[in-house]
């Protein structure tokens, strides 16, 4: 069979040697031929050698996994002084370690390569030389312990994999140990990136922790109520973290790329002007909005607590500012009332006869808001059977993650506690765009703060509200949005607000600022405080007669006739023009709530219960973990422009199968566990066996037809004798 | 060029009426697709993902079975029943007849590769499947199965016996796939240059980059080398039994 060809026999017989290379060897000895063969063989070898790093390659999965990300090429651009990556690496490696080595040489190389020779790589490995492993430890790079095999005995081996970068001779970071290629970029460019800089991004934080009145049934002043270090804390190796507070007259500096607005509760017209003014400056800000407090005091929990917004007295509403920025904030309290699984558990207590909670049972908690990676414009079917509603819903419904935005890259679920409702204005600001990218599901309710939350069931009034919660008009409502571009001022027009200490009497000694006696005094009660203010107003009432004119837009701040000037302020205190209109373009990112980032929520302890027994489990029902991440990828998001987001997103793709499909909340989950199992029973064993019979089949009909061929012939031939 | 394509298309069609090579093809369809949906679907929770990097990992060793066989009967074959003498004498040249011969088993597991493409098809039916990596994956096992054959045809080059060539092509394939893993138990990590140099000339090594997704062209001039390599050795062995007799 496989000596047929249809290829015409010349004549052997004439001696015609046949052409080509082999038939030029025709006349050559065999010592020829085994010189011949060595010679190729060699020639390959060498080849292989030097064409197995050539650096030429594409990479073709999706997020471009081994391949330098577009975030570190534009980072490497922008290197000004030689950037010198000593790699610590130790040359002995056992087998999966030297592929993940590799990987890790070959993703170096590249960083060499976009880096127009700026970037150089060195190798040195510390168990060759004493010296450069005493430098290695000395600079923190740490060897791991691994297990390999010497001469057929397990044993203990040091690897190096660790890095020192050195930027212009005079920074340098350390990172002691890459564990694998695919961190690499992760763990290195953020570094480069922070020594690019020269300077870490100034985050400011505003963030006042709520106060809790003492009952008066209760003996000892309630403790500290919890606040927002922990996520300042978290962040301050990348970022210069500044904390800082307004109520004294400070102004914010202006080198801030960041402000962090927590909660934002009794805030002057100070703030909100110089808040405005950071806007206008082009510095961006991340909000974290909440509507009410709950929950402080461990008598009431889940009661509503005194929270007000605006300081008494003030001008401007916040709300109302916000909406000058594009940012419609509903102060309504969100609950979701689609099932009890988008929703949180707590802990509900059962009272026995004396009064004393004696049992506790878990309770699905409305005002605990979860909120899915999932388009929601597939549930119109399920939400009516009007096919106009159904058309409509579906086309009013969207998703409740924004899963284009790599700032969720990693969750697929969020959960926040007592949110409040933000929306983009029905009209944006000229100029402005906007997106929102967080919202309930199509049964998220948005309702005045109620005085009390609490999911107990024996509370009759709030069996009476949940009740009430589940006939209201509910929609897919909002949580985050962000609007971005060269905002308005929302002071534009307006004469610049009292600065708090200012001075109407020439007393001030201090360089333009009065520091009152009270000042470190936090605000106990907002009644107090909105007396104070009221008293400040009153004082600045009696000063107007005696302000000059031109205090909007000067320099030096409101100059009071005989007021003692000063000779040379302090640069901080100095007071730069107010700006009506936006310098730079700026961000402003709006999330409806601040408690999934407090610090109790952080880190699983709600302080206030800990010594209450009973409050346990209430305290591991408002554990969350998403907090950190999400908050880490906001804050990049707001102060890198995404750059280093990218690097954590596109390793995160969810690529999980789903053999379910949609569900109806109503199937028994018996019946569609066996409808799952019966489908992949079916797409085993037809992608099994289709190909197998697909060419099995092929075969016997060739043969049928050959054999048909054959019975043909032979008739024909026995037909013609 | 064209007694080449003219061999090649002989020996294509020369595979579909061959017993061997449909049992050959059946069992490498069967068994990694068998293997990799049992564990694709043991995870009853849903956390399944949809990838195929586990279907390629059992690629190296079922295409070892599969290039083996198809081609230990080539020469062998020829050299058994004497047709090898009168193959040599037609006006084509040794590295015409061996190229042909390889294009044509190539070009088979070509289409035994396509016949499997309902697997990705169906895993992107239910998932965010990343077809770079199938891609890859599907490349890198095509490209592999020429460094068998090419080899698998030299085998069946130097002996009369097709069992003998199927097992030396297997013995030798095998050694070759796993050198750096046996270097590395060989040697430890005393010799780093020798375990360097097996990993260079193993298999392995590039088709694990390929089948991730990483395409290099260190990795293809790797495979186009070593399939030119002993696609040369087979044609100076019919060369020299030409020139011997």
């Amino acid at each position: 069979m496989t000596t047929e060809t249809n290829t015409q026999a010349s004549s052997p017989a004439s001696g015609a040697l046949p052409s080509g290379p082999m038939g030029e060897m025709h006349g050559t000895s065999f010592f020829g031929l085994a010189f011949r063969v060595l010679l190729v063989a060699g020639i390959c070898l060498n080849l292989l050698y030097l064409t197995r790093s050539l650096g030429v390659r594409v990479d073709l999965t999706q997020e471009k996994l081994y391949s330098l990300s577009p975030s570190t090429k534009r980072i490497l651009a922008r290197l000004e002084k030689p950037l010198v990556i000593e790699s610590y690496f130790s040359k002995d490696l056992p087998g999966q370690l030297a592929q993940e080595r590799g990987k890790i040489e070959d993703l170096l190389d590249e960083y060499v390569q976009m880096s127009k020779n700026l970037l150089k790589v060195v190798y040195l490995d510390p168990t060759s030389d004493r010296s450069i492993e005493d430098r290695a430890r000395r600079l923190g790079v740490q060897p791991q312990p691994v297990q390999v095999s010497k001469s057929g005995m397990f044993t203990m081996q040091e690897v190096w994999q660790g890095l020192r970068i050195r930027y212009g001779g005079d920074r340098q970071k350390v990172i002691p140990l890459v564990p694998q290629s695919l961190s690499l970029e992760e763990l290195l460019t953020p570094v480069i990136y922070e020594l690019v800089l020269e300077r870490k991004p100034k985050v400011g934080f505003i963030a006042r922790p709520n106060t809790q009145p003492r009952q008066q049934f209760q003996q000892q002043a309630p403790p500290p109520a919890p606040g927002w270090e922990m996520v300042q804390g978290m962040i301050r190796g990348r970022y210069d973290v500044v904390p800082i507070d307004l109520s004294k007259g400070q102004q914010l500096p202006e080198d801030l790329e960041v402000l962090v607005l927590i909660e934002p509760k009794n805030m002057s017209d100070w703030e909100k002007y110089c808040i405005d003014q950071h806007i206008m400056r082009g510095g961006n800000v991340l909000l974290f909005a909440d509507a009410a407090d709950y929950g402080f005091n461990p008598y009431q929990p889940f009661q509503r607590q005194p929270f007000q917004v605006d300081l008494q007295g003030s001008k401007l509403a916040w709300k109302q500012q916000l909406q000058g920025y594009g940012v419609d904030w509903g102060q309504h309290v969100v609950a979701e009332m689609l099932t009890p699984e988008l929703q949180g558990e707590a802990d509900s207590f059962l009272f026995g006869p004396d009064g004393r909670p004696n049992n506790i049972e878990r309770k699905p908690m409305p005002y605990w808001v979860k909120v899915l990676k999932k388009d929601w414009s597939t549930w119109a079917s399920r939400l009516t059977k009007d096919p106009t509603a159904m058309a409509k819903l579906a086309k009013e419904l969207t998703w409740g993650v924004d899963p284009s935005n790599p700032v969720f890259g990693q969750s697929q679920m969020l959960s926040f506690y007592w949110p409040t409702d933000v929306s983009l204005t029905k009209e944006l600001p000229k100029g402005i765009t906007g997106e929102t990218f967080l919202r309930t599901s199509p049964k998220g309710v948005a309702q005045l703060p109620p005085q009390s939350s609490s999911p107990q069931s024996a509370n009759v009034a709030n069996s009476l509200q949940l009740r009430q919660l589940a006939n209201s008009e509910s929609s897919q409502v909002s949580l985050g949005v962000q609007v971005k571009g060269l905002f308005p001022s929302a002071f534009a027009g307006m004469k610049r607000p009292d600065r708090p200490g200012q001075d109407k009497t020439g007393q001030d000694k201090n360089g333009g600022l009065l520091v009152p006696q009270d000042a470190d005094k936090p605000v106990a009660d907002p009644s107090e405080a909105s007396k104070a203010d009221a008293s400040k107003t009153e004082t600045a009432e009696q000063g107007k007669e005696t302000v000059k004119d031109g205090v909007q837009g000067d320099a030096e701040g409101p100059v009071f006739e005989g007021a003692p000037q000063p000779k040379e302020d302090k640069p901080e205190d100095k007071l730069p023009p107010k700006l009506d209109k936006a310098e730079k373009q700026a961000r402003i990112l709006v999330i409806g709530d601040a408690n999934f980032i407090r610090d109790d929520h952080l880190s699983g302890r709600f302080p206030q219960w800990m010594s209450q027994p009973l409050m346990r489990g209430m305290v591991e029902s408002l554990f969350s973990r998403q907090g950190r991440p999400l908050f880490d990828n906001l804050l990049d998001w707001m102060a890198l422009d995404l750059d280093l987001i990218e690097l954590r997103a596109r390793r995160n793709v969810d690529r999980s199968l789903d053999f379910v499909g949609e569900v109806s909340p109503d199937e028994d989950q018996d019946l569609l566990k066996a409808r799952v199992a019966t489908k992949k029973w079916w797409i085993q064993w037809s992608n099994i066996l289709l190909p197998v019979l697909a060419l099995l089949g092929f075969g016997l009909l060739l043969l049928m037809k050959r054999m048909a061929e054959k019975r043909a012939f032979l008739s024909s031939a026995k037909a013609t004798g | 060029m064209a007694e080449m394509t003219v061999i090649m298309k002989r020996e294509l069609w020369s595979f579909f009426l061959s017993p061997i090579a449909y049992v050959a093809g059946a069992a490498f369809l069967f068994v990694p697709a068998f293997f990799w949906f049992s564990t694709l679907f043991l995870n009853t929770g849903g956390a399944t993902e949809a990838h195929m990097s586990n279907f390629f990992g059992y690629m190296p060793l079922a295409m070892l079975f599969l290039a083996s066989a198809l081609t230990m009967r080539q020469w062998a074959e020829e050299r058994k029943i004497g047709t090898l003498e009168l193959l040599l004498t037609y006006p084509v040249t040794t590295t015409q007849l061996v190229t042909g011969k390889f294009l044509a088993s190539f070009f088979f597991i070509g289409i035994l590769l396509l016949m499997t493409a309902s697997y990705p098809l169906t895993l992107s039916l239910f998932g965010n499947l990343d077809w770079g990596p199938v891609i890859g994956g599907y490349l890198g096992t095509w490209l592999l199965s020429g460094a068998y054959l090419a080899f698998g045809l030299f085998a069946s080059s130097i002996t009369k016996d097709q069992i003998v060539s199927l097992i030396v092509s297997l013995v030798v394939l095998l050694f070759m796939f796993y050198a750096s893993s046996l270097a590395l138990i060989v040697f430890g990590t005393n010799h780093p240059g020798l375990i360097e140099f097996f990993t260079v000339i193993s298999p392995a090594t590039h088709f694990s980059s390929i089948a991730r997704g990483v395409v290099d062209l260190g990795d293809l001039l790797y495979y186009l080398v070593f399939c030119s390599f002993f696609l040369f050795l087979n044609s100076s062995v019919l060369e020299l039994k030409k020139r011997v007799g």
